[in-house]
């Protein structure tokens, strides 16, 4: 996460809004399968640009993907079943059976929106504190102010739990050894034993949870916390040049694909006959 | 029993960017049967050395030995194949591979710890132990530990209640929720649910933490008897004072090494300050008083009447 | 100007109907003084910083008066008293040290303009400024109470209440906050200090040591007239420290000795 990239220094309710903006767009069908994987082609080079703007490893993403291809061959196969009486070209038999494109195209449909969501996820995730996440979702959640919605105090319930994630965990370290010390075994062990000593961590994590909260509440009370009353605020979020830029580009970027989409524009077919035309032009064919 | 270290090292997250070398080339024998204070500066690697005791961490590299159990970084099969490779290694210097030479023959030697007979023989008490409680009662609490490891019902409310008893813990005590006893109360009940195991060596991680001077002495007695009784303990403690009135020897480490191994006696003689330990005002004292030119024998005060007998006769000879 | 900070009279408190926990606590605290208040496990100190602290409602027949100022119920606002509690990690609210400095800041409505300077005025008091952008997670307790302190104190109290604030932290966490209440001392002579503690070390810096046991005062006075009575302290529980108790050894061989700290006391005993 520490860098200082162009992403990095971008407001994060922009980011935010441009994340949205993308998975909507992941999820448009385009003309006819050659125009979907077109466009999808274009998506991930924009966010292969994304990730190199924001110092990402593109190699990192590969390994987390090692977990996926194991799924996408069972969901292939789901697909060649569901698909085998639909329209669609034939790509082979066995036998009697027909395997249809459709159950392939859909398979890779879904495996590539599931990496482009892994990768935009992760450039908003490395180049964004979760505690300014916080503040994004609290700015998009401030109109619900009129209707009496506790934003702020939803807000500051996020931020501490943030907070307080690193000590939680610590917690949980200390616990599990104070209990392994006393017999419990929580890798191998029967069910029975494992339960108990489930048991021996989250009622230990659970008192003591609770307890830190009670004293938390006094703390902040002893500094004045009232969350009905005015406050001012430390952390301002300010829009700079950066986030127009970045505003401008997913606005254009979002407006050109939705034209594309809604006049069923076939720009894999234009460009395909257009370099037909140009290889001939040039005595290639 | 004697727990002995044999060039132990430990990295938290190795391999990893956030690696952490906690410990280096440690080689250490605790004496069955000792009083053995482990002390240091914080992040010394003290709590980080004698968790490898009951297995809580296995070495890096290196090979501990607790009666003749071995804890080694992986299975005995695995580590003797590594030390053999780097035994037959071009690239590893002679000076090593006399290191991995006695290493193997100590692997050789030992077997594999098995994780319930080693937890059974190590009892080992955190900080602030009281955040480990969870029953319903006090008594099934202390119980716990004694039924994870096989134990019938009946016989582990007997420890149980021996064990509650050691640390003064009554019967009114017995059926009441842990939650609702007060602090000093939880921390006994606590470290009654450890001794319920009757552990052969008992470990022990600033058990005094928080308490008031006077439970803190209270609490060591306990420990004092039981050691009596032929537990050999390991202290963990930023306390000087109980260091020297308890322990029998002192293992001082700095920056995840082993810098003295010696007594209570001979270390309040000379405290070097690059160990950075935090003296309290009745050493700092009689170091005061040694640098003045008193021939004050440190190693016979214990206490602070002591001290004061020993001045009142070194200035009558002083006459 | 009020003469005392902090008044308190005739003090009850029970938890359930058998147990009284205070009993006709009387005392006042003089403005610009450090008191301690000593006692064993269960004399009631707790409780009462709890009660001062506004935690605890006080009852029916009891007064406590802030700078004249009597208090009524815990949703009051407490601005003249800052306090900071045992455990560092459950008063530390804030991602960063910045951050948990401004929290306070953000509850008194500080303008925004204002924060960075008083949060680095503030930070530098206790010695943290190298640490403002660290997260709880890589502080140690000692730099994680300091760094409560300074978030109390940035919110310009009249009384500095420490409740056992150093009960859980390490040696060297003791003396860097024994270090930093000196100097507050000198820096912030206003300031009113109130320290609940069992370190007696920590309390021969005080003005003045308050000794609880069993829900009342027993003693009241200045180190020096506190620790003279050694018998008493011992039969509630209560050790000596250090320098008293070797004068105390010391007068018991026959030595007198009129030191009043253990530097000259050497020199004293070995010319």
């Amino acid at each position: 996460m520490p860098a200082d990239s162009f992403m990095h220094k971008a407001d994060p309710r922009i980011k935010f809004f441009g994340l949205v903006v993308f998975m909507v767009l992941i999820f448009l069908k385009f003309a006819n399968p050659a125009m979907d994987f077109l466009m999808y082609g274009i998506y991930a080079v924009v966010v292969f640009i994304l990730m190199k703007v924001t110092k990402l490893k593109i190699f990192s993403l590969f390994k987390q993907l090692k977990s996926l291809w194991f799924m996408m061959i069972f969901l292939l196969i789901i697909n060649i079943f569901t698909f085998r009486n639909s329209e669609g070209n034939i790509l082979f038999m066995i036998g009697n059976f027909a395997i249809k494109d459709a159950a392939l195209y859909q398979t890779l449909y879904i495996f590539i929106r599931l990496v482009l969501m892994i990768a935009l996820t992760s450039v908003l995730t490395a180049s964004t504190r979760p505690l300014d996440l916080t503040y994004a979702i609290e700015w998009y959640m401030s109109p619900l102010k009129v209707i009496r919605f506790p934003v702020h105090e939803i807000a500051m319930t996020l931020s501490i739990a943030l907070r307080f994630i690193p000590t939680l965990l610590d917690e949980t370290g200390r616990i599990m050894r104070a209990q392994e010390s006393r017999g419990v075994d929580f890798k191998g062990g029967k069910v029975k034993e494992k339960l108990r000593g489930v048991v021996a961590l989250i009622v230990p994590l659970f008192v003591s949870a609770l307890q830190r909260s009670d004293e938390l509440a006094n703390a902040m009370i002893a500094r004045g916390y009232d969350p009905q009353a005015k406050r001012t605020r430390y952390r301002i979020l300010r829009f700079t040049w950066r986030d127009l830029i970045v505003l401008l580009l997913a606005v254009s970027f979002l407006t050109l694909v939705i034209l594309l989409r809604v006049y069923h524009i076939d720009l894999a077919n234009m460009l395909y006959v257009n370099i037909q035309n140009l290889l001939s032009l040039w005595g290639l064919k | 029993m004697a727990i002995k270290f044999h060039h132990i090292y430990f990295s938290y997250a190795p391999k990893s960017p956030f690696q952490y070398d906690a410990l280096h080339d440690i080689n250490l024998e605790i004496k069955q049967n000792s009083f053995t204070a482990v002390i240091g500066h914080t992040g010394s690697g003290k709590s980080t050395l004698v968790q490898h005791i009951n297995a809580l961490l296995v070495p890096t590299s290196g090979a501990v030995k607790v009666e003749d159990f071995l804890i080694l970084p992986c299975k005995k099969k695995k580590y003797l194949r590594q030390l053999n490779r780097k035994l037959k290694s071009k690239k590893v210097s002679a000076e090593q591979k006399q290191r991995l030479a006695f290493l193997k023959s100590i692997v050789e030697s030992g077997a594999a710890y098995k994780v319930k007979e080693l937890r059974k023989k190590v009892g080992v008490v955190f900080q602030f132990p009281e955040y480990q409680l969870f029953e319903e009662t006090v008594i099934k609490d202390v119980a716990f530990g004694p039924k994870n490891f096989g134990v019938s019902n009946e016989e582990a409310l007997a420890l149980a209640k021996n064990a509650l008893t050691l640390v003064g813990i009554d019967e009114s005590f017995y059926s009441r929720s842990p939650f609702e006893l007060s602090g000093g109360e939880k921390r006994r009940v606590a470290i009654a649910g450890i001794l319920a195991l009757k552990p052969e060596i008992l470990v022990l991680d600033e058990p005094t933490a928080g308490l008031d001077p006077l439970s803190a002495h209270e609490m060591m007695e306990v420990f004092a008897n039981i050691h009596r009784a032929g537990t050999t303990i390991v202290l963990v403690t930023h306390d000087m004072d109980l260091v020297l009135r308890y322990a029998s020897d002192v293992v001082v480490m700095k920056d995840g090494k082993i810098v003295e191994e010696t007594t209570p006696q001979k270390l309040f003689a000379d405290v070097k300050e690059e160990y950075s330990l935090e003296v309290p005002a009745f050493y700092a004292f009689m170091q005061a008083l040694v640098q003045r030119g008193c021939p004050l024998d440190i190693t016979k005060i214990n206490t602070v009447s002591d001290l004061a007998k020993m001045v009142k006769n070194l200035k009558e000879q002083a006459k | 100007m009020n003469k005392y900070a902090l008044e308190i009279m005739n003090l009850n408190y029970s938890y359930d109907k058998n147990v009284e926990v205070l009993n006709g606590v009387t005392f006042n605290v003089k403005a610009g003084t450090y008191v301690s208040v000593i006692g064993h496990n269960g004399s009631g100190k707790s409780t009462l910083a709890k009660l001062i602290a506004g935690i605890l409602d006080v009852g029916k027949g009891s007064v406590i008066k802030v700078f004249g100022k009597p208090l009524s119920s815990y949703d009051d606002e407490r601005p003249d008293i800052g306090i900071v509690f045992q455990n560092p990690d459950n008063q530390f609210i804030g991602a960063t040290v910045r951050d948990d400095i401004a929290f306070g800041l953000e509850n008194k409505r500080v303008a925004h303009a204002e924060m960075d300077d008083i949060i680095n005025e503030y930070a530098a008091k206790v010695k943290m400024s190298e640490f403002l952008d660290k997260e709880p997670s890589n502080l140690s307790g000692g730099q994680k109470q300091r760094v409560a302190i300074a978030g109390v104190l940035a919110m310009k109290p009249r009384i500095l209440l420490l409740d056992e604030a150093t009960a859980m932290l390490d040696p060297r966490g003791k003396r860097e906050i024994k270090e930093i209440v000196t100097e507050l001392r000198k820096e912030v002579p206003d300031l009113t200090i109130i320290s609940i503690t069992h370190d007696l070390e920590e309390t021969l810096h005080s003005d003045e040591i308050i000794v609880m046991n069993e829900g009342k005062i027993v003693l009241q006075g200045t180190p020096e007239d506190i620790y003279k009575n050694h018998e008493t302290l011992t039969s509630i529980r209560l050790d000596l420290p250090f320098i008293f108790r070797i004068k105390l050894e010391l007068e018991k061989q026959g030595i007198k000795v009129k030191s009043k700290d253990l530097e000259s006391l050497a020199e004293e005993l070995w010319p």
